[in-house]
């Protein structure tokens, strides 16, 4: 049983890293068939899979498509194991608006971001692409939101940046902003006054989770439901 | 040195460079296109202003010539964006406003298969392209002596202007041959607009292609998707007699062992690349860019003077913006740059 269930994890985390949604999917049946913790499935599974996803990805082995394929796989696996969570309790999780600024629709980067936050236990709003200055500013007011993520990749919408930081200063909105996207530099971010800056997907994971420090962020929060459920099934551990 | 520099004119200079011959000191130019050659201070000179401009051949003819003449740089070059290409095959753009430079706001496709619904690009008929083809015209005619660049899109950012980029960059993968099919039609497509505004009078053609960047795709998809369909249209470019600039956005290092067989005459590269490092890695190319867009926005003056001036003596064969110009660049700043290169290599 317990070798089993290492394999499982091993399987759903080697699925993600070969981009290979089918594999995901049918190991993610196998480790509710085996009983087996839905949460740990994507935690110890498919994130971890993902975290390797993103060592790849820092060290130029996988690129950007292979990031997209490998996220779509993890995603179908989630998909599966998904019925089998009680409700999340997304209370605990630090909120994240983000967006492209307006005049650009450039918004791979800003995906790629998403992918990477969510995957790190953040609870993502995505405002798509080209978004006004005033969206980003109401969304983070009215959710309240902990970080607020602006991205371009043209220099003509550079500037939009410190207008959307300015705006949400006059605004009293206190939410935390991390920008970035090509044309962005360290310099530029802290002359706008962001409060961090990342050159690619898998740094704004580690400048987000360092603005949070010492609060730990789960995937998802396991909650009194999940110990009836596991021992109501029995046969873990 | 000085007779070269007072008998050569700008064409002449550009001309030369790219063809590898004796120009004294390099040319200093902003090609237009992706790398947009306009200033929001000589739109107002000029009363030419965005986003009227991108629809008005006399406009657009008025505010290029402006700029070359206020700020010193060496060409014309037309439009002021990257989405006259995606506009004609059916793409929905938003014009944008004085300084915001059009943008695409609605993908056609869905998938790549979709790439079959498009029709074939007619380059004297579809959205702006006969505006565009009537200003390189226009300004080919009024000048002779100043190089008009005409600028193209490269397939694989056309097809990420016609479809969303993740969905692409997924299907490089999932359906590699579809990806291959739908490249080749908007090759041949660009290739026709391309070979039109030789017609109009281009000198020479930059062939801009964002989205293919090593960053992006890593070397393995650049190879496959990226240097063939830009090959092509550079073969077809050469076969005119016209050279060919290539520029590649973002950190190129990944992809320099495949840029050895991109057979265009220039290389044009963002402000992070290390021009003594590229020199190393494509010994046989001209060298173009890399001002930093940002610090020509910003300035300050004297540092954009330390930078171009760094970049002649690391050797660069062309000095030009990284990335184009912003519209919210001061004319002062721009002629820091123009002043630079115009001094020579000091």
């Amino acid at each position: 049983m317990h070798r089993e269930k290492s394999d499982i994890l091993q399987n759903l985390a080697q699925a993600v890293i070969d981009m290979d949604m089918t594999r995901a999917r049918k190991t993610a049946a196998e480790a509710i068939n085996a009983h087996m913790d839905p949460y740990e499935a994507i935690t110890d599974g498919l994130a971890r899979g993902m975290d390797k996803v993103n060592e790849l990805f820092e060290t130029e082995e996988y690129f950007v498509p292979e990031i997209l394929l490998c996220a779509d796989a993890m995603y179908a696996g989630i998909e599966v194991l998904k019925p089998y969570l009680p409700r999340e309790a997304a209370y605990h999780k630090k909120k994240v608006v983000i967006g492209v600024v307006k005049g650009d629709t450039h918004d791979i980067g800003k995906n790629l971001v998403k992918i990477m936050l969510d995957n790190a236990g953040f609870e993502i709003h995505d405002l798509g692409r080209n978004v006004p200055y005033a969206k980003f500013i109401d969304t983070a007011g009215e959710l309240n939101a902990d970080l607020v993520c602006l991205s371009t990749l043209m220099t003509t919408t550079m500037d939009g940046m410190q207008v959307v930081i300015e705006d949400m200063k006059k605004a009293g909105i206190l939410s935390r902003v991390m920008v970035g996207g090509g044309p962005i530099s360290p310099g530029f971010a802290k002359n706008i006054g962001a409060d961090g800056y990342a050159k690619n997907a898998a740094e704004a994971v580690k400048v987000a989770r360092g603005m949070f420090q010492g609060i730990q962020i789960p995937l998802v929060i396991k909650t009194p439901e999940l110990v009836s459920i596991r021992k109501n099934r029995g046969g873990m551990q | 040195m000085n007779f070269i520099n007072t008998i050569m004119t700008e064409k002449e200079r550009l001309l030369k460079a790219l063809r590898n011959e004796q120009v004294g000191r390099p040319p200093v130019i902003a090609p237009g296109g992706m790398m947009t050659m306009a200033s929001k201070e000589v739109m107002e000179q000029t009363n030419c202003r965005w986003p009227a401009v991108h629809r008005d051949a006399g406009k657009m003819a008025t505010l290029s010539i402006s700029m070359h003449h206020e700020t010193g740089i060496e060409n014309l070059g037309i439009p002021f964006c990257m989405t006259v290409e995606a506009e004609a095959l059916g793409g929905e753009v938003e014009d944008g406003d004085e300084v915001t430079e059009p943008h695409m706001v609605n993908y056609p496709l869905k998938s790549v298969e979709d790439w079959r619904f498009l029709q074939e690009l007619n380059p004297d008929k579809d959205g702006r392209l006969p505006s565009i083809l009537a200003c390189t015209s226009l300004l080919s005619k009024g000048h002779p002596d100043i190089p008009v660049i005409g600028n193209l899109v490269g397939p694989l950012s056309l097809a990420t202007s016609l479809i969303e980029a993740s969905l692409l960059f997924k299907a490089l993968r999932r359906e590699p041959e579809e990806v291959h099919r739908m490249l080749g039609f908007l090759t041949d497509n660009s290739i026709r607009y391309g070979e039109a505004l030789v017609r109009n009078g281009a000198d020479l053609i930059v062939i801009s292609d964002p989205s293919a960047t090593g960053e992006i795709l890593g070397p393995k998809m650049f190879t496959e998707f990226a240097l063939p369909y830009l090959n092509q249209m550079i073969h077809r470019m050469h076969t005119l007699s016209k050279p060919v600039i290539v520029h590649i956005c973002g950190n190129v290092t990944p992809v320099c062992e495949s840029l050895k067989k991109l057979d265009a005459e220039g290389i044009s590269v963002d402000s992070v690349v290390n021009i003594k490092e590229m020199r190393k890695a494509v010994p046989d190319k001209k060298l173009m860019g890399n001002v930093s867009t940002i610090l020509l926005q910003n300035g300050p003056v004297d540092k954009i003077q330390k930078v171009s001036g760094n970049l002649l003596r690391s050797g660069v064969d062309i000095l030009a913006p990284a990335c184009g110009l912003s519209a919210r660049t001061p004319v002062r700043h721009i002629r820091a740059m123009t002043e630079t290169a115009k001094a020579g290599i000091q």
